[in-house]
């Protein structure tokens, strides 16, 4: 990465409420065009990281800049490059939706005549020019979320910094979101967003970085994040969920890592660098332990598998199996 | 520009003059958008309407005939400029209600992140409430006037009294503002709102004279801003007694509470 292509750069942010650390030194880049996904679970910093690139909050120690200015120093020049979209759909709802779009335009600094040119252009990219004069309070969920993005355009922001934007979509909505944000990036705005689901990170981010206790415990490209894995992953479906833990005992020391349960999906996924030399000896356990199970194969890794294993290795005391657990 | 064009690379943008004019620009467009919003809340316009009039009728045909106060022949002239304040202070308190709900609907947040003028965000919260204050208070003095409150005073006295009553009004929007902002959530602004304002207007010169309370309590109510502030209204509207006093102390309270409630809302508003 050239140094002239670095458009969002995070160098150190510390930040703390009272005596809980949020960020406990965070580095970023991100290239201009391109999508940064901060993926992590909820309480891992990554609202606390956004607020401060959008400029709402100051950063305790460290630098954030965007197109090399300073968020905080700069903030007002910060504040007209960039478009926030926080994780409520902040719109007003007693006012139509061109009426949330021209306040917003207004805000920008537009005169009453662009903003409400810009809103027309937003409402039309956005499908609501029909429901433009109504009142939000009528609107779909997924229509507030689309207005929301839309506020978030009127100002044409060369940065748009989106927290978790598809939370509470249904899966229709998402997808017809995916598809605006790629058109967006595809213009050349960059995009740095935050979301807890690794199927977004993978279908829209050219980088990932996951935080975890204020940290970002890797980065790289999705298929990075795959490879540094390490080979594929044995899976094994237990028949019954009680069997989960033995399974996890059982298959300890197959692989090249601890196996991962995961009781919900009443799977236990076992990395390894030897597909068929693992399979092989796992199928060999679990038939001499005669546990019953569904399925058993060996396949690529998912960025669900990188997560679960980047998220294990920090949270010992996370309450999901480990092999000591499960023998004590 | 056509439609069509939404190119970003063709927008690089030179950053927004700030000074007074964006801040005057931002203010009134905040303003606008807060009217619109309470206009539009119907249940709000009704409720900040009905509950004064409940208290006029109330005290006017219920308690009223039972209530007598030194040198005012008719209780319904000492009535109305204490209902004038008290609706100022209910009223107010739904700016510390607005206050927490645009904070918790992501409102605040969106406003911030834009290259607005960051003080325009609460000076128009609280212009707004000026604006609604002064319909309530033009409505308490309409219907006090057909239950039969009276002036008696000459007009400049009048629009004087009306006037600190307003100020009163607008330095405690600025307070709950501050209330709204500290606490955040909807639910504990309404109730805190309420624990604020209760004492005030009841423990006040609001709807009796503070002679009959026992010593506590009226060393109390002749000490807080609400009940120099209705003094100061009785006198300057009815004519009764020296205003000089009550007057002066309700535009220091008002102008205290102002600078004071102003400049910490603004500051706690930079970390919210």
């Amino acid at each position: 990465m050239s140094a002239s292509n670095r458009f969002i750069t995070v160098e150190g942010v510390e930040k703390s409420f009272g005596s809980t650390q949020a960020l406990a030194g965070v580095d970023l880049e991100v290239e201009q065009g391109t999508v940064l996904g901060l993926l992590g679970r909820n309480g891992a910093g990554k609202t606390t990281l956004v607020r401060i690139l959008a400029t709402l909050l100051a950063p305790d120690k460290g630098s954030v800049g965007i197109a090399g200015l300073d968020v905080v120093r700069r903030a007002r020049m910060v504040r007209s490059l960039i478009g926030f979209a926080g994780q409520f759909a902040a719109v007003d709802e007693t006012l139509t939706g061109r009426e949330n779009l021209e306040l917003v335009g207004r805000l920008y600094g537009l005169s009453r005549f662009l903003a409400h040119h810009r809103a027309d252009e937003v409402l039309q990219r956005l499908s609501l020019t029909q429901a433009a004069d109504r009142r939000v309070g009528t609107y779909s969920g997924g229509m507030r979320r689309r207005l929301d993005l839309g506020a978030s355009l009127v100002g044409r922001p060369e940065v748009l910094i989106m927290d978790e934007p598809t939370t509470g979509l249904d899966p229709r909505t998402r997808i017809e979101l995916w598809a605006f944000i790629d058109e967006l990036v595809r213009e050349g705005t960059t995009l740095l967003l935050t979301t807890q689901y690794l199927e977004e990170a993978d279908r829209l981010a050219d980088s990932i970085a996951v935080i975890e206790r204020g940290r970002v415990i890797a980065a790289g490209s999705p298929d990075q994040l795959k490879q540094r894995f390490g080979g594929d992953v044995v899976e094994v479906r237990a028949t019954n969920p009680t069997d989960v833990e033995r399974l996890v005992t059982l298959l300890n020391g197959l692989g090249s890592g601890p196996p991962m349960a995961d009781l919900r999906g009443q799977r236990v996924t076992l990395p390894t660098g030897e597909r068929v030399h693992t399979l092989l000896a796992a199928a060999r356990r679990i038939e001499e332990a005669g546990i019953s199970v569904d399925d058993l194969g060996v396949r690529r890794p998912s960025l669900d598998d990188v997560f679960l294993s980047l998220t294990q290795q920090t949270t010992p005391q996370r309450p999901t199996i480990t092999p000591a657990a499960a023998t004590a | 520009m056509s439609t069509a064009a939404f190119d970003l690379a063709a927008n690089r943008r030179t950053v927004r003059p700030q000074g007074v004019r964006a801040f005057i620009t931002d203010t009134l467009v905040l303003t606008r958008r807060n009217l619109l919003v309470s206009l539009r809340t119907p249940q709000l316009v009704v409720a900040a309407a009905i509950m004064p009039v409940m208290f006029v009728l109330l005290f006017r045909y219920v308690f009223g005939g039972s209530i007598h106060v030194a040198g005012y022949p008719s209780y319904v002239d000492f009535l109305i400029p204490g209902i004038i304040v008290q609706t100022s202070l209910f009223g107010g308190s739904s700016s510390a209600v607005s206050v927490a709900e645009d904070l918790s609907k992501g409102v605040t947040d969106r406003f911030r992140s834009l290259p607005t003028q960051r003080g325009a965000i609460l000076t128009a919260r609280t212009l707004a409430d000026l604006v609604r204050l002064t319909y309530t208070t033009g409505l308490m003095i309409a219907i006090g006037l057909l239950v039969g409150f009276r002036f008696h005073n000459s007009l400049p006295p009048i629009l004087g009294g009306i006037g600190i009553a307003l100020l009163f009004g607008y330095a405690c929007s600025w307070l709950f503002t501050l209330l709204g902002l500290v606490v955040r959530n909807v639910e504990a602004a309404t109730l805190l709102a309420f624990v604020v304002t209760f004492p005030l207007v009841f423990a006040a010169s609001t709807f009796t004279s503070t002679e009959t309370m026992p010593g506590w309590l009226r060393t109390f109510a002749n000490g807080q801003p609400v009940t120099h502030v209705i003094n100061a209204l009785r006198a300057l509207t009815q004519g009764t007694g020296s205003a000089e006093g009550p007057v002066l102390y309700a535009l220091a309270w008002s102008v205290g509470i102002l600078v004071i409630s102003a400049t910490l809302a603004t500051r706690r508003f930079r970390t919210v």
